[in-house]
């Protein structure tokens, strides 16, 4: 369980202080898929690095499953919008990686990876570096590095942004496919309104600058087969639009 | 597997740049009057002629250069690391940094010698206090340029502060470091030859000025010369230390 409570977060920089988050409040249940969307600069990516415990909010509370993130160790994972992979290291490095920093042995380490890789379709790139693969490719490795901890919170910030269309659809499905396999929370920070409705059960809305969680939209329509072609889905993209340009404005 | 590439052309391309040389002193000898030149063939028979004093001082020379890269590496590297990441330490540490870098530390060496005597120490000294800074400033200025999604990256992956130095910033910086070094076997060789032209009986830079005071302009020329092959060795060395570790960086290169 994931739970936000009276969040703010202020960014201070030399003589500047911004407010960028106010007063966020949601809480997700286990295998809960949310999105989280809002204009530029309002605060997403930040509330994103607060649940990963990357940063500590300056006011409220932030646990999954009663602990704050920073001590959740494995349980949480990020995938950032550049993928945040190390062209200093091939595939198979920078996937176990993560099981290196926390002593796993190599040999565990490389079990492990090689498994995940085999489940993502990239096992033929362990010897690659990032700087020769695909958008598509690096995308599959990041999400690759983030699931080979097994972790229980999945934290994505627009890991679809630099993507095709269809290598993006493709990368939807995946997603899709993975949150089906595993009882995972998802938090998706995206600016596709579509992609939101495609991937999140819950979509929040964010006003812009200081982010303001201004609704939360149920879409129980998300995951079901062919959700894309049907009337529901059409309907909540435009009314999220227009909540989109309402809370802009706002 | 990844291709490397040379930099600086290929190994014809080198060759054909030692023969144009060679051709060009040896055009001098030609045209030079007054003062016997000697000829490309007499300083390269020099060169290898076995049991002759060169190879003993260009080890010597060789050895102070490469303990002088050695101690400003080991010592720049972690420094410049450590700076770099932390702006509070550099903002006290940084100002002295800036005064003390354009400083040319060849003035020291009358200072040096009174400190640590005529021996070795004082010569790799002075070479380790120029190469240092060199080596110190570029890799600040690369662990200050790290972008914020590789520290976020290692975070999130549950990298600690040893995790982020050895698998992150290390790393990162290394590119930087090679260049640097590149450009340090230069200046190294510069003032190994000034270090070693004074209160010494050792080394190249000793060779080439007692050649020159006793009117033995071969011995001269090929102690240039060796001087000239040691710092290319070197050079090769780390450019193919630095194809090899860093192939990556290479990849987004476009040719």
């Amino acid at each position: 369980m994931l739970e936000v409570s009276d969040v703010a977060y202020r960014y201070n920089q030399r003589q500047r202080s911004v407010l960028a988050l106010e007063k966020v409040n949601f809480t997700a249940a286990p295998g809960e898929s949310w999105a989280i969307i809002g204009p530029s600069g309002c605060g997403k990516s930040t509330l994103l690095y607060l649940l990963a415990g990357l940063m500590e909010p300056t006011q409220g509370k932030i646990s999954f499953n009663g602990r704050p993130p920073a001590d959740c160790d494995h349980e949480i994972a990020l995938i950032l919008q550049g993928y945040g992979l190390f062209p200093w290291k091939t595939v198979l490095a920078n996937v176990t990686l993560g099981l290196r920093v926390r002593k796993v042995p190599l040999k565990e380490a490389k079990l492990l990876a090689e498994e995940i890789m085999v489940e993502l379709g990239i096992e033929d790139l362990a010897d690659a570096y990032p700087a020769q693969l695909s958008g598509g490719q690096k995308q599959r490795v990041a999400i690759a590095r983030s699931l080979v901890l097994n972790p229980r919170l999945l934290l994505m910030d627009e890991p679809f942004s630099a993507l095709d269309a269809l290598t993006r659809e493709k990368m939807q499905e995946l997603l899709l496919k993975i949150w089906n396999q595993r009882s995972l929370v998802t938090m998706l920070v995206t600016h596709n309104i579509e992609e939101a409705v495609i991937l999140g059960r819950k979509i929040m809305i964010f006003s812009s600058l200081p982010g303001r969680l201004v609704e939360v939209v149920d879409n129980p329509g998300m995951g079901s087969t062919g959700y894309r072609s049907t009337t529901e889905y059409l309907q909540l993209t435009t009314y999220l639009r227009r909540r989109l340009e309402e809370s802009k404005s706002a | 597997m990844l291709k490397q590439r040379r930099s600086l052309g290929g190994f014809s391309g080198k060759l054909l740049a030692a023969l144009v040389i060679v051709g060009l002193w040896q055009l001098l000898t030609l045209i030079v009057s007054g003062i016997e030149l000697p000829s490309a063939r007499e300083i390269v028979s020099l060169l290898f002629e076995p049991g002759n004093a060169l190879w003993f001082h260009g080890l010597i020379s060789a050895r102070r250069i490469l303990v002088s890269l050695g101690i400003a590496l080991v010592l720049a590297v972690p420094l410049g690391m450590y700076l770099g990441r932390n702006l509070e330490v550099d903002r006290v540490v940084g100002p002295f940094i800036y005064l003390t870098y354009p400083v040319p530390k060849l003035v020291f060496l009358p200072l040096v010698f009174v400190l640590l005597g005529l021996g070795d120490s004082s010569r790799v000294l002075l070479i380790t206090m120029t190469v240092f800074f060199q080596i110190l400033v570029t890799t600040r200025d690369a662990a200050r340029s790290l972008p914020l999604e590789a520290v976020y990256s290692i975070r999130s992956l549950g990298g600690g502060r040893l995790a982020f130095y050895r698998h992150v910033l290390f790393p990162y910086c290394l590119p930087k470091v090679f260049t640097a070094l590149r450009i340090s076997v230069g200046t190294a060789s510069s003032v190994l030859f000034f270090a070693e032209s004074f209160a010494t009986s050792t080394g190249l830079g000793y060779l080439i000025m007692d050649s020159w005071g006793q009117f033995d302009y071969a011995l001269m020329m090929a102690a240039i010369v060796a001087m000239s092959l040691l710092g290319l060795v070197l050079y090769s060395v780390i450019e193919v230390l630095e194809a090899r570790i860093c192939a990556w960086s290479r990849l987004g290169e476009v040719r």
